[in-house]
């Protein structure tokens, strides 16, 4: 069997605060399959951006790999000296991101933006860089690409913009694209022409994609894997269409129901009280039992870890066992407060 | 002419924004771009409901916004208030009555007045209740919007985003208004706060009677609150109607454009796909447009440029006209009065 394009073991990234230790990303494994479009999904603060800008070595100061290993193509290369380990993952992986603007550079032509990988990276000479780009930035969907060469990155519309961004991941082929939370700033059409992009850029050109949004609907028009982190850990894991459809984690179970549906209005949507733990301090149990609107004493005591929850599925839920009978609790729940 | 039933109506509400003229433009007798930012808008809210206004980012939600409540003054057009008129200058209790929730409630909330100080001056300023019940008043406020009595001696940092919206929207209701506009209120919170809030807000307009406008471009969102939504395009309104009727059967094609982009679940239909940028065989249609309008002196249909369903006749802007099929609603696009029967190209 052939390894992986990319498999994350047990990923720990701390925070050195003032006073304490954020335990940013606890322990985070996961794995993407060459051509594969996988999510990761989670709430505002869960680790998703770290775990992701991680990968790439491109964390923030003061945040700091703990332990964890990449493997590519099976191999580990967590052990490579710093400059090989940075080529490596940079010839295997590109990342865009959520500000289009803040990541292209101002006074440079987007054209120039997205040859200059080819010019240095690939040796190409100017002639066949500007040529690379021009097919790349058509590829894109951007139109008019030979006068859009020329444009400075204001000229261009919030869409056209992150469409140069995905070009530039493109231009040194990437085996697989890491985006951020890449339609969260556009508008919805706009969106919808983005996602359209990254689906075609999978089918047609055979490159992998790991997602990071906060919205499950982007997530499942783009990927078929889907991961769920809470609180800097992965809850659940597995297919998405299975995981959407019949959640194995109260979170996910959660999340999906306080979701609007643009397609049918409900009475009430469900809401998730209260907030995520402290990640500076030690947890007792469960990271989610204390909003978990099936936990029972056993939940707080100690974490619990992953396991098997149908095909292909995880799932760090002690009462995973109960899953089937949720809706109906939940129901009976909203119900008795009604 | 106001409905009795209608707290507000709009008529032709413009509201531009001129760049400021440099003298060297002034020299060159160069005209300065006006922005024009809400470009004659019709609407209107009825009591008791709470009505959408959503459209792209840009298309003047804020600005309409903003104008509704008295913080930008209308370059043309009125706004009746209970049938009456609104002057330049608003009466105090005109003031009260129709009160805004923000995006962003810690940019419109003083950091260094805690919640209990800032909603005592706002009762004393407009003397809504006698001295002595201030703070009874106070207690109030926070039992309605969900937040414990403490709250009142806590300032807006140490607050979470949900906890801030709901001392934005407290303040807001300190004022005993009738009408809310909410200018995406829940557009900056994580989902599940997102939905607390939406549900606070439901529950507030239902003791309190409030009549609601509420901005968002959350589709998803609007569905589950909105009796009625506006879609607002460039500077107006080209489409409203009864929600479950605009989202299930749009009648404008930004609106279709704009429903069908929705991102869905799995299982749900899917996006209308890129339908925008293909001008492709458009192209011929677009340009004879531009030339005819350009010819007459007409100002085409603002989505004339991104429409699929352009025409030759969309050089002339179409009226906001109600729909033959439905009238109660309403939508800007030649198509609806050119095929009463329905099916629109
Ligand atoms: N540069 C930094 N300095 C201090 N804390 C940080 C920094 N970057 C992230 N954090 C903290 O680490 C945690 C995880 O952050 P991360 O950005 O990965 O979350 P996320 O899941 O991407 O959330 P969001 O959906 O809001 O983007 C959060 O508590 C965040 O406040
Ligand atoms: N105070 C102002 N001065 C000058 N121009 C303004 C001002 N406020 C808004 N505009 C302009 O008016 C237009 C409409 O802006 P507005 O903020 O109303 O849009 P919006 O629909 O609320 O967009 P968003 O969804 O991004 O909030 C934009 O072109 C904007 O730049
Ligand atoms: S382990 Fe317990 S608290 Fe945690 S999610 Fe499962 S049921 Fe809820
Ligand atoms: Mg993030
Ligand atoms: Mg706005």
């Amino acid at each position: 069997m052939t390894p992986p394009l990319l498999e994350v073991h047990d990923l720990h990234v701390d925070i050195p605060m003032p006073h304490a230790r954020l335990h940013a990303v606890r322990g985070v494994s996961l794995t993407v399959g060459a051509a594969e479009s996988v999510g990761l999904v989670g709430e505002s603060g869960s680790g998703k951006s770290l775990t992701l800008r991680a990968l790439l070595g491109l964390l923030p100061r003061p945040a700091r790999i703990v332990s964890g290993t990449i493997l590519i193509d099976g191999e580990d290369v967590t052990g490579l000296p710093a400059k090989r380990l940075r080529r490596r993952l940079a010839d295997t992986m590109s990342m865009i991101f959520q500000d289009s603007l803040t990541a292209l550079n101002p006074v440079m032509r987007v054209g120039d933006q997205i040859a200059e990988a080819p010019l240095r990276r690939l040796g190409k000479s100017r002639g066949e860089a500007r040529a690379i780009a021009v097919d790349l930035m058509r590829e894109v969907g951007i139109a008019d690409p030979e006068r859009r060469y020329e444009l400075y990155p204001h000229q261009l519309s919030g869409g056209m913009r992150q469409r140069v961004c995905i070009a530039i991941a493109l231009s040194t082929k990437p085996r697989l694209i890491l985006a951020d939370e890449p339609t969260t700033a556009l508008d919805v059409t706009i969106q919808a022409q983005v996602l359209g992009v990254l689906r075609q850029l999978k089918q047609e050109e055979h490159v992998g994609l790991l997602l990071v949004s906060h919205d499950l609907a982007v997530v499942s028009q783009t990927c078929s894997r889907l991961y769920v982190m809470y609180a800097g850990k992965v809850v659940e894991s597995g297919d998405l269409v299975d995981l959407v459809t019949e959640p194995r984690h109260p979170y996910t179970f959660s999340l999906l129901r306080s979701v609007p549906d643009p397609d049918r209005r409900v009475a009430r949507l469900l809401t998730i009280h209260g907030r995520p733990p402290d990640l500076t301090q030690p947890l007792t149990g469960c990271s989610f039992a204390p909003r978990c609107p099936f936990a029972e004493d056993a939940c707080r005591v100690g974490e619990p870890e992953p396991v098997p929850a149908g095909t292909g599925r995880l799932s760090a839920c002690r009462r995973v066992d109960t899953a089937e009978r949720w809706t109906a609790m939940a129901e009976e729940e909203a119900g008795s407060t009604r | 002419m106001t409905a009795a039933d209608e707290i507000l109506s709009i008529e032709g509400l413009a509201r531009h924004f001129s760049p400021p003229v440099s003298v060297t433009d002034r020299l060159f007798g160069k005209k300065p771009v006006v922005n024009r930012a809400v470009d004659g808008v019709d609407l209107v809210l009825h009591k008791g409901e709470t009505l959408g206004l959503v459209g792209e980012s840009g298309c003047g939600k804020s600005t309409l916004a903003r104008t509704i409540v008295g913080l930008y003054r209308p370059t043309t057009g009125t706004i009746n208030y209970e049938g009456e008129v609104l002057p330049e200058k608003r009466t105090r209790a005109q003031q009260r009555a129709i009160q805004m929730v923000f995006q962003d409630p810690y940019s419109s909330l003083n950091p260094r007045m805690t919640v209990g100080q800032m909603l005592s001056e706002l009762l004393r300023f407009h003397k809504l209740v006698p001295r002595n019940r201030v703070d009874a008043r106070n207690r109030e406020l926070m039992h309605l919007v969900g937040l414990p009595e403490s709250a009142l001696g806590q300032r807006p940092r140490q607050f979470s985003g949900g906890q801030r919206q709901r001392v934005g929207i407290a303040r807001a209701l300190a004022l005993e208004p009738a009408v809310l506009v909410a200018d995406e209120p829940v557009s900056a919170l994580d989902v599940s706060v997102q939905a607390t809030i939406i549900n606070l807000l439901a529950d507030l307009k239902e003791t309190l009677h409030l009549s609601v406008i509420f901005v968002s471009h959350n589709m998803a969102v609007v569905r589950q609150i909105c009796e009625r939504t506006a879609v607002m395009y460039r500077g107006r309104i080209v489409e409203t109607g009864a929600t479950a009727t605009l989202f299930d059967d749009p009648a404008h094609p930004y609106t279709r454009l704009l429903i069908g982009s929705v991102p869905r679940l799995v299982g749900a239909r899917g996006p209308v796909e890129a339908e925008a940028e293909q001008t492709g065989d458009l192209g011929p249609v677009r340009e004879e447009v531009a030339r005819s309008a350009a010819r007459d002196g007409t100002q085409p249909c603002r989505f004339a440029d991104r429409c699929p369903s352009v025409v030759a006749a969309c050089a002339a802007e179409p009226p906001l006209l109600a729909d033959p099929r439905d009238a109660r609603r309403r939508a800007a696009c030649v198509h609806i009065s050119h095929h009463p029967e329905g099916v629109i190209a």
